[in-house]
């Protein structure tokens, strides 16, 4: 069987799988470097025809399921495409039933794939921990999933006045957000700036912070299964109760 | 005195209040909804500054650290001040928004107005869009309590203690008309809101919802009279939640139990539970607890304990029984009853799929069919069936662990 390999695109992703469902193979994958094997086989990513597969595939199921796809790719995880591919498949068979099919094992993959990509990015909404550097407001992160769109939008929408970074440090990419709107780019990890031009704000709401905290209660249990430990690490406060600081975020 | 220490009191006064809800604003930029920004290692949300204008207060109530008797340090914001940290925290997205609470200085009204110079402060002068909860306080004027469902996303006034005769005994500057008034009020401009919204996307912005909080274990109400009284206010006064807060002894007072006593967080936990299945799952409180049997189990939660009292509904059938039904299954939620409902349009369920549908039987398979064969072990019997559903070890010795 053939394998349909695609440029990494959300875009190419979907001329792939065009390919892929028209020639009855189901093996897809993200083109790294040339193709290797006499069975591999680049798609070129058209944006016309990128249209045209979105449009089918939203006539023949609903604009949730394009959603879900989407954030499912969102996810990055490897050799996902085969799922999207019977994903695919499915919503042109069972249509606009699809959402409800929880039976058919790639549907219910895709789903679980969709929903991490928005917890994570829902969870990050909160997480995220802006720092002023003159007319500019900069957040890290590193999360596992590709959510620079999804969070972009948020504080694009959120902040419309402002100019704000938000910089994915282990893919190197950031969402830039001004006038409402935001647009991804590369950003090295080398370019992050430190420090906040005004130092009070983050010293107050750590002191807001342990305040808070009610020892009478103590339950971290609860605490890391609602913020995971590996997101500690770009938060101002100090969610341990630890006052020192650099605290590295890798739980034992 | 300096910000950070004003910050440091009137912060841990005010995080006895467990509201902690940020969602349902009709603001632009909430679309998220329910967003929260931090845990604190007491696995609470953190989603709004929550804090008080001032701690000065002028009341005696004998369950409160705040009380005027008491020996605490004093600090008061200005609105200026407190509008301020507001923004600074905002922008940095520490927070939803601000939870602004206040002990009564001087008067209702004198506190009411402060309040509001506040929240005026914040979305006129500063456009501020994030999420304002305010607290409503006792006796205020209905002109000032209107004024505040202008500003506020969400508001509440705080009943705390369940019945008036509790009231009389701990809260002597209270009273439940004090109360009841402010909250008709506030549920008549709230609806007169919602109301011109439906008539007109461009009518002015009003707060969405009331909630209050009811402490419990401070007073001798048993679980049905607070569950009676919340089922009240959700139908007479439409509030949005009602919160419980297992009391935290502050002060000794003959009517208050020893102070060495713990807070009775299980309790809290199962009124939670109760509060749920009288909101969302379509139980009445009358079914839930009867006048002879007035209090929920320890050990049991209070779906288990409702089932285990009514073998005669089950077992039902997983491809038969409606989605209401379902939701009485213990180990069933909401979003696991919707899935059944849904997956059964396209094909009839298997035993094999159901765990393919997110379904954790561990509980609720002890009360189902699929097909006609019992899901569950047909030898426990009713006592062993009780064990099964029991809370086991690992959460008593969680709560154990919090008084070493």
């Amino acid at each position: 069987m053939r394998t349909v390999r695609y440029d990494d695109t959300f875009e190419g992703l979907l001329c792939a799988l065009d390919e892929a469902l028209g020639s009855g193979s189901d093996a897809v994958a993200p083109s790294k470097g040339k193709a290797a094997f006499l069975f591999e086989e680049d798609v070129a990513t058209d944006p016309e025809r990128a249209r045209l597969f979105r449009e089918r595939l939203v006539a023949a199921s609903s604009g949730e399921v394009l959603r879900r796809l989407w954030l499912a790719s969102l996810s990055g995880t490897p050799f996902s495409e085969g799922l999207f591919v019977a994903y695919c498949r499915r919503a042109f068979t069972v249509g606009a039933d699809l959402l409800d099919d929880h039976g058919h094992p790639a549907v219910r993959a895709v789903h679980i794939l969709a929903r991490a990509v928005s917890v994570e990015a829902h969870r990050l909404a909160g997480f995220l921990r802006f720092s002023r550097h003159g007319a500019l407001w900069y957040a890290p992160c590193e999360p596992d999933h590709g959510v620079l769109p999804l969070l972009g939008r948020h504080f694009a929408g959120r902040f419309p006045d402002d100019d704000r970074i938000i910089h994915d440090l282990r893919r190197e990419a950031a969402a830039l957000c001004r006038g409402g709107h935001f647009r991804l780019t590369a950003l090295p990890r080398s370019e992050a700036p430190a420090g906040d031009d005004d130092p009070t704000p983050p010293l107050l709401w750590q002191t807001y912070f342990s305040a808070a905290t009610n020892e009478a209660r103590r339950n971290e249990r609860l605490q890391r299964n609602r913020m995971p430990r590996r997101y500690w690490k770009h938060l101002v406060e100090h969610p341990s109760g630890e006052s020192g600081v650099g605290f590295s975020g890798e739980g034992p | 005195m300096d910000r950070e220490r004003k910050l440091a009191l009137l912060g841990e006064a005010a995080r006895h209040d467990a509201s902690c809800s940020s969602s349902g604003s009709s603001r632009r930029g909430a679309s998220l909804g329910g967003v929260c920004h931090s845990w604190t290692s007491d696995g609470r949300c953190v989603s709004l500054l929550k804090v008080l204008l001032s701690n000065r207060c002028s009341y005696d109530c004998a369950y409160c650290l705040n009380r005027a008797s008491s020996d605490v340090e004093r600090a008061d914001f200005s609105p200026a001040e407190l509008a301020e940290l507001t923004l600074a925290f905002h922008r940095r997205n520490y927070i939803e928004g601000l939870f602004l609470s206040s002990a009564v200085v001087g008067s209702p009204d004198a506190t009411m107005e402060r309040i509001v110079a506040t929240l005026k402060l914040l979305r006129t002068v500063h456009r501020f869009s994030g999420y304002i909860h305010a607290k409503v306080i006792p006796g205020a004027p209905p002109e000032l309590v209107r004024l505040v469902t202008r500003y506020a996303d969400r508001v509440s006034v705080n009943i705390e203690l369940p019945s008036a005769e509790s009231l009389r005994r701990l809260a002597p500057q209270k009273s439940a008309e004090a109360i009841l008034g402010p909250m008709a009020t506030l549920a008549t401009a709230l609806a007169e809101g919602a109301e011109a919204r439906k008539k007109s996307p461009r009518a002015p912005l009003t707060a969405v919802g009331q909630s209050t909080q009811l402490i419990v274990g401070a007073s001798p109400e048993t679980d049905r009279t607070i569950l009676t009284l919340t089922q009240a206010l959700y139908r007479r006064f439409g509030l949005s939640r009602v919160y419980y807060s297992a009391y935290m002894p502050v002060g000794s007072s003959p009517y208050l139990p020893a102070p060495d006593r713990p807070p009775p967080l299980r309790r809290e936990h199962r009124l939670y539970q109760a509060d749920w299945l009288l909101r969302l799952y379509g139980f009445d409180v009358d079914e839930l607890l009867g006048a002879d049997d007035p209090l929920l189990d320890d050990d049991l939660d209070p779906k288990a304990r409702w089932a285990l009292r009514h073998p005669e509904r089950f077992p039902l059938e997983v491809n038969g029984a409606d989605e209401k039904e379902l939701l009485r299954v213990p180990g069933l939620g909401r979003t696991t009853a919707r899935r059944i409902v849904e997956a059964r349009r396209t094909r009839r369920l298997e035993a094999d799929d159901l765990p393919r549908l997110g379904l954790a039987l561990k509980r609720a398979r002890h009360f189902l069919t699929c097909n006609g064969r019992f899901l569950g072990e047909a030898h426990l019997g009713p006592e062993g069936l009780r064990r099964h559903l029991a809370d086991g070890p690992d959460i008593a010795s969680r709560q154990l662990r919090l008084f070493p």
